[in-house]
């Protein structure tokens, strides 16, 4: 006897049909998987005989073969215990082959015949929507996330058992309801609410606000300097909050990093929100970029079309710190292992946060006895390549006990953000037959094309070329902020009062301190 | 073999030799006041008797004796001396002796002068006033202006800076008065082809051209700690009054001053908060006597006894800074800055002016030169 069934399994972020094929035949009663599986696939093999017999079917003593093609992909991961489950099943005759046609399946079984959730359903439940399958029968708890592609009518089960009965025609089951975009959005609000810092919270700071602002409206990479309890993580936290909210594909497209990594928490089907992540400054390469033995996604892509904030951004490893060179500027990351090499979307916002010396109340003497060596060699941590990248930089100053005492009322995030939308609506505008989206990805050709400045705006750009600190580098950096600037006031036209406020934002580099004069 | 060197190379060698502390030197010094003679003397075999009568009431034991006549008779150190000398002038290194005539009038009368000094450019000279400007290496903005405020002007008056190309004030006292008139000498505490601390190279390039650099030690030694302290006598000793513009408690700035105190210099102090950890040598300096200093004229004017008329041709120029014409909301914002360095966001609560605006006030004031940017958004008034 001989039946298949259909699963998938996880190729970076791609999922790939797998065919689980069984035969049963006579001969020594044993249960022999085969096709290229990673350990944890090949233990399936326990787990099904058990859990079958634990739903109630029994097994007769045959040799059974379980092949999963195609062979030359390995298999890691549990979801295609349920797809053998049903193909065992079917080719003893339990379940009518006919039943099981168009369907997928994936699932991790329990010892008692339970289905328990696993990673990477979102991408499967795509893959079945492309392939054509009718439907696709996933865990309980995966359900709402395979049913946010809304083709494939999705069944979420909880035994082996409900499966079974539900192949042989039990169709008192309705498929799993995807979430309408109203319902959503709804959500995305109320989960925002609850999780997103608001800016409304932070005392004073209102310079490095206004900074936050231009940097979430271009797009731009910021780097703060300031004293410790200055108010660099609260100001950063803030971030998520002033980008436009997610849209649907985004969503998509996020919900499938989370998916693949198994991320997606039990009471969330799907991240509806910009994610923020913060790693510690101890971590490794690994975990940032991504990779591991099977070359999982890394936290620059858990943030992708979010904030990644480094803090303490002097203490993270060199080494560590120069592979961010690739997601900068590429918006994505490529992780090659012995297996495979995958790209990673990683279009994420970077906000990193230092002190300015050792002791990190430079230039305030009073409280500072570091020596320029020592303050020269903290900041020159930062390699010049990365600090290339990086667009912006502001000094974040401690709050005084007055501000904290008076309490004044600050802008609201929702407020920001609604000013940082309609900037990037005329971005969008702008480049719309570009294959860019923000002022900051702009390079040289289109600071040529849009930045428009007038005569006022070019003396000052000749004085600051006058006064020495000028590199080319500098001027189109100058030139990209202000644009950002000029945007945020709904001017076409880079003014003088752009271009001094974008060069007070405008990043120095290693000469921060001007430990050269 | 009785060659004739020059005057110099007998000192030089007799400075090299490394066996013979320093005290002992002078004491060998008493005996006969020439290293030509010593040297010779060596050469023949015959230091012993330049001891002469006084030879028995040496106080040093005579075993030290003996090592001390064997290192005089060494010919392999008369050798490498040569060497070192011809090196040094190969490099251009000059060299004075403390018996030539072309040895700093100032340090002759100083407690121990050095037997040599090393140097690139020239000397301070003799008949112009020089003062001595020190203070901490980890200065605060504050100080690092009044520095180079200070200097100068006093430069531009007409005075030689003297100091010890240090980090910090030092560096920024010397850095003002070679822009101004060229008129600033170094005194290391490291071979005077050494460059220490190294970020200073361009500036240690512009004392070699236009003023000094000087140090007593031979040619191509590292820096050293226990050369510091000794070199600051050097320092006080070349100038004619010392101004400590910024020093911590147990400053190395203090051992200058007590040095300069000992050699009957005057000691001008800028004075600070008394809870300025950067002002506490200063302000006990001024407790315990030494001038409070609030502007350059308060020195100019304790020159001017000294040097009577020389200030008549260099007037001290004052540049008017009440007469400046700014725009209204310029001159509120002017009127919030100081030598202490404040922010954007503190001179925003100050002002009341939004950041947009501020900017662009700020970028203009700095392009008129009123005000000055230390570090980035940060911002003071211009001396």
């Amino acid at each position: 006897m001989f039946c298949k069934t259909y699963s998938a399994v996880l190729h970076g972020l791609e999922a790939v049909t797998v065919q689980v094929e069984t035969d049963v035949r006579n001969g020594l009663p044993q249960l022999q998987m085969v096709g290229a599986l990673a350990s944890e696939a090949k233990e399936a093999r326990d787990r099904v005989r058990i859990a079958i017999e634990n739903a109630g079917f029994r097994l007769p003593p045959k040799h059974i073969t379980v092949n999963l093609s195609p062979a030359d992909i390995r298999k890691e991961g549990t979801s295609f215990d349920l797809a053998t489950a049903v193909s065992i099943l079917a080719a003893f005759g339990y379940i009518p082959e006919e039943n099981i046609v168009g369907c997928m399946f994936a699932g991790e079984l329990s010892l008692d015949g339970k289905l328990n959730k696993v990673s990477g359903i979102l991408p499967m439940a795509g893959l079945a929507a492309k392939e054509g399958f009718q439907k696709i029968i996933v865990p309980k708890g995966n359900a709402g996330e395979a049913a946010l592609q809304k083709e494939v009518p999705v069944y979420g089960m909880e035994t082996l058992g409900e499966v079974v009965s539900f192949l042989m025609g039990d169709s008192s089951r309705a498929p799993e309801t995807p979430m309408s975009p109203s319902v959503l959005k709804k959500l995305q609000r109320e989960k925002g609410k609850e999780t997103e810092a608001d800016l409304k919270d932070i005392i004073g700071q209102s310079a490095a606000k206004r900074a936050l602002m231009i940097a979430a409206a271009g797009g731009h990479h910021l780097l703060m300097i300031g004293p410790p309890g200055s108010g660099k993580t609260a100001l950063a936290k803030c971030m998520p909050s002033l980008l436009p909210e997610l849209s649907f594909e985004e969503m998509i497209r996020l919900s499938t990093i989370y998916s693949v990594s198994g991320k997606l928490k039990s009471d969330m089907d799907y991240v509806v929100n910009r994610p923020f992540q913060a790693p510690h400054h101890a971590t490794t390469q690994t975990a940032l970029l991504g990779g591991g033995r099977s070359a999982k996604p890394g936290l620059v892509s858990l943030c992708h079309h979010g904030v990644l904030f480094l803090d303490e951004f002097t203490e993270f490893k060199l080494e560590v710190l120069e592979t961010l060179r690739q997601p900068l500027e590429e918006q994505e990351v490529t992780v090659s292992r012995l297996q495979a090499t995958y790209t990673y979307p990683a279009a994420f916002q970077l906000v990193a946060a230092m002190n300015p010396c050792p002791c990190g109340f430079y230039p305030d003497r009073t409280k500072c006895n570091c020596s320029t060596q020592q303050i020269g060699r903290y900041t020159g941590k930062i390699s010049q390549p990365i600090l290339d990248r990086i667009d912006m930089m502001i000094e974040v100053y401690p709050v005084n006990y007055d501000k904290i005492r008076k309490r004044e009322s600050s802008e609201t995030s929702e407020s920001v953000r609604e000013l940082v939308c309609k900037a990037r609506k005329i971005q969008e505008k702008r480049f719309k037959n570009k294959n860019i989206h923000l002022n900051s990805e702009m390079g040289k050709r289109e600071v040529e094309e849009f930045c428009i400045f007038n005569e006022d705006a070019e003396r000052i750009l000749h004085q600051i070329f006058e006064k020495n600190e000028f590199s080319t580098r500098r001027y189109y950096r100058i030139l990209k902020l202000a644009r950002t600037i000029a945007d945020l006031e709904g001017s076409n036209e880079i003014k003088k009062h752009h271009l001094t406020e974008a060069y007070s934002y405008c990043n120095v580099g290693k000469k921060y301190w001007r430990m050269d004069e | 073999m009785n060659r004739n060197l020059e005057m110099e190379e007998y000192w030089h060698w007799f400075h090299s030799l490394t066996g013979i502390s320093q005290k002992e030197k002078e004491e060998l010094l008493k005996f006969c006041p020439d290293a030509k003679i010593w040297y010779q003397a060596g050469e023949k075999g015959e230091a012993l008797e330049l001891f002469g009568p006084l030879c028995e009431e040496y106080e040093l034991q005579k075993n030290r004796r003996t090592q001390i006549i064997s290192v005089l008779e060494d010919g392999n150190l008369k050798d490498a001396a040569r060497k070192t000398y011809e090196n040094a002038k190969i490099k251009g290194i000059k060299m004075v002796c403390r018996e030539s005539e072309a040895f700093p009038e100032r340090l002759k009368h100083i407690f121990l002068p050095p037997l040599m000094l090393y140097y690139y450019g020239e000397l301070p000279k003799e008949n112009i006033p020089s003062l001595a400007v020190i203070g901490a290496r980890n200065c605060s903005v504050y100080g690092k202006e009044i520095a180079a405020g200070f200097s100068g002007r006093l430069s531009a008056a007409g005075i030689q800076i003297i100091s010890g190309m240090a980090r910090g004030i030092d560096g920024a006292a010397q850095r003002a008065a070679i822009n101004e008139t060229g008129r600033a000498y170094a005194v290391l505490g490291s071979g005077t082809d050494v460059c220490y601390p190294k970020e200073n190279k361009l500036l240690y390039n512009r004392l070699q051209e236009l003023g000094g650099v000087i140090s007593e030690e031979l040619p191509g030694t590292e820096p050293a700690s226990w050369n510091f302290p000794k070199r600051n006598r050097i320092i006080s000793g070349l100038s004619d009054a010392v101004l400590v513009v910024e020093a911590r408690e147990n400053s190395g700035s203090l051992i200058t001053v007590s040095y300069a105190l000992e050699q009957g210099k005057e000691v001008y102090a800028v004075p600070g908060s008394i809870y300025e950890k950067l002002a506490e040598g200063t302000n006990r300096l001024i407790q315990e006597g030494a001038y409070l200093v609030r502007e350059p004229e308060d020195i100019l004017q304790g020159f001017s006894e000294k040097f009577h008329g020389f200030f008549a041709e260099n007037p001290c120029e004052n540049k008017n800074f009440e007469k400046i014409l700014l725009a209204s909301k310029e001159k509120i914002v002017y009127a919030c800055l100081s030598l202490r360095p404040k922010h954007i966001e503190e001179l925003m609560e100050e002002t009341g002016i939004s950041l947009q605006e501020l900017t662009n006030l700020l970028f203009d004031m700095e392009m008129k030169h009123y005000i000055k940017q230390p570090l980035k958004n940060y911002f003071i008034i211009q001396s």
